[in-house]
């Protein structure tokens, strides 16, 4: 009961960072604004989900696992994001982005 | 009123509205087929009408009660590998049909149609692609 | 709590036909594409909702990753010809910009003409509506669920999809991976590769990140291809993964591809049919029938099967991202 209470309270939270950083995206001028707003709001909305799910995982095995997906999405996102505002920083915006 | 909401809740079962909306994205993709001319976007609307087939055997794979017929299961595996192995080579296709011919765009008719597509079949008439080239329609400046 | 489950069919769906319409709509061909990959995830969650975890993965790791980066970098390829065909002489990648936007020009193709509006529209609007009427009136059946689980023991495996792959459908399979090595021979048969249209990404970030992906998709790869004996997973999962990691590798250093060796690069495109057919063969000869196992053969073979098959669809997705023969092989 405690843990289900816990797993709603914290997806619930993380949902309102990943729709800050979405109207972050939809709303900010330029690349570099909105990968700020990305970046920094769904990696802490993706880990509070992750948190709330391991509360309902069924053995260790399943919150590492939930933890290395965590990780994983984290290394994967900034390397994207880096590169995104690489390519932005030496050719200018896309043109469709303005 | 409770029982309308179970009729509108049994109507609305998975079995029911996933094969729905996978007829309605072959229809949406049938569309674009036919109306966009950039080959790219008619691989698109290719590979959106067979995301449609995929949904219609996966939805009618759920119904009843117990668990999901595998064998359709196992096809719709099938079909996206071979959706991605002849999208690849389509692609493939366009990339050498725009470097023998300077446009990926299919022309929707004999060149004496009177379509908006006309500079890019001018286009096709200096081929030999030399600097007096008129500047193809997909470079319009912002 | 059933409605709410009704709301969420709803509202997936909904986002689905959304973006679906979004990407056949747009004038611009990299939103297009950009949109057609968050369709496909959007697929993803949608085969999760029909007990499909298996189309899942393959749908997130094949349809809307390995399909992205293969329409992205046909972009990219189709935006350097136009380049090169305008300025009229042979543009090398990497490009040097003359300005500073000349390459983020966006591909566009022009809306529609307005008279192709009123037959297209009737057209899909007939199919669609026929589509889902026959659907609708579909009777109710049980499908071949029921076969298939009371034929789960002599299958080999555990993991029914994976038995209708490579059990009791493996002629579909099979006929699978051939499509997929005759769509390799099609594109190989344009020509040689020529550059990839990208620019190696300067710093450290890239290298580093995949320094530490690469492994664990390795891992990752042969774990699904393991699991898909008794939980969702398989070949056409962990060669999509590995293949995905081999793409990584190539866009990390676009110019200095390794020369692929002729033919041990053939023999792991070909391996996957080639070791079907001869399993097929055998199942002839020994009289179980073409594709045919003995029972206490099967989960050996089929593993077997499963690797070749991993190896080639890994291989032949990379080679599929590079496009044309390799540079330098005088076959």
């Amino acid at each position: 009961m405690i843990a289900n209470t816990l797993t709603v309270i914290l997806i619930l939270a993380g949902l309102v960072f990943f729709a800050a950083g979405t109207a972050g995206m939809l709303r900010f001028p330029d690349v570099y604004s909105r990968l700020h707003a990305l970046t920094k709001a769904d990696n802490v909305g993706l880990g509070l989900v992750v948190l709330g799910l391991m509360f309902q995982a069924s053995g260790p095995s399943d919150i590492l696992k939930l933890l290395l997906i965590w990780l994983l999405v984290l290394a994967a996102g900034t390397t994207a994001a880096h590169m995104v505002a690489q390519r932005t920083w030496t050719h200018g915006e896309f043109e469709s982005d303005r | 009123m409770s029982g309308l909401a179970e009729t509108v809740v049994h109507t609305l079962a998975p079995g029911l509205l996933y094969p729905t909306g996978g007829a309605i994205l072959f229809a949406l993709g049938l569309y674009g087929l036919i109306r966009r001319h950039h080959l790219v976007l008619r691989i698109l609307a290719l590979n959106i009408m067979g995301s449609g087939v995929f949904m219609v055997l996966l939805g009618v794979a759920a119904r009843g009660e117990g668990p999901p017929d595998p064998v359709a299961q196992a096809l719709t595996l099938t079909g996206i590998v071979v959706a991605v192995s002849a999208t690849a080579f389509a692609l493939a296709l366009v990339v050498h049909l725009t470097r023998l011919t300077g446009h990926a765009v299919m022309l929707p008719g004999p060149p004496d149609d009177d379509a908006p597509v006309e500079d890019i079949s001018r286009e096709e008439h200096h081929a030999d692609g030399g600097p007096a080239d008129p500047p193809p329609d997909e470079d319009r400046p912002a | 709590m059933n409605a709410l489950l009704v709301l969420f069919d709803l509202v997936l769906l909904a986002g689905i036909v959304g973006v679906a319409w979004r990407c056949l709509a747009s004038t611009d061909l990299f939103r297009a594409v950009v949109l057609f990959i968050t369709f496909g995830l959007l697929l993803a969650l949608a085969w999760v909702r029909l007990e499909a975890p298996d189309i899942a993965l393959a749908e997130a790791a094949i349809g809307a990753g390995i399909t992205g980066a293969l329409l992205l970098v046909t972009l990219e390829r189709l935006r350097s010809i136009m380049a090169e065909r305008r300025s009229g002489r042979p543009h090398t990648p990497p490009p040097d910009p003359a300005g500073p936007h000349a390459l983020l020009r966006a591909l566009h193709d022009p809306p529609p003409e307005r008279r192709t509006f009123i037959p297209a529209l009737t057209f899909a609007l007939v199919v669609g509506g026929l589509l889902a009427t026959a659907l609708w009136h579909q009777p109710q059946s049980v499908g071949l669920e029921p076969v298939v689980d009371a034929h789960m023991d002599v299958s080999g495996v555990d993991h029914p999809v994976t038995a209708v792959l490579l059990n009791f459908r493996a002629y579909d399979t099979f006929l699978e991976l051939a499509i997929v090595l005759i769509a390799l021979l099609g594109a190989w048969s344009l020509g040689r590769h020529d550059l990839i249209p990208a620019r190696p990404a300067p710093g450290p970030i890239l290298p580093g990140t995949l320094r530490l992906l690469v492994p664990v998709a390795i891992v990752t790869g042969v774990y699904v291809l393991w699991a898909g004996s008794h939980a969702p997973g398989g070949a056409f999962q962990a060669g999509a993964i590995l293949g995905a990691a081999g793409i990584l590798l190539v866009l990390a250093r676009p110019h200095q591809l390794p020369m692929a060796p002729g033919v041990p690069l053939r023999l792991g495109i070909t391996a996957g049919v080639a070791l079907f057919l001869l399993v097929g063969v055998y199942g002839l000869a020994a009289g179980h029938g073409f594709l045919g196992y003995a029972e206490a053969w099967a989960y050996p073979l089929i593993i077997l099967i499963e690797v070749a098959a991993t190896l080639s669809i890994a291989l032949t997705l990379v080679a599929l991202f590079v496009a044309g023969r390799p540079a330098g092989d005088d076959a």
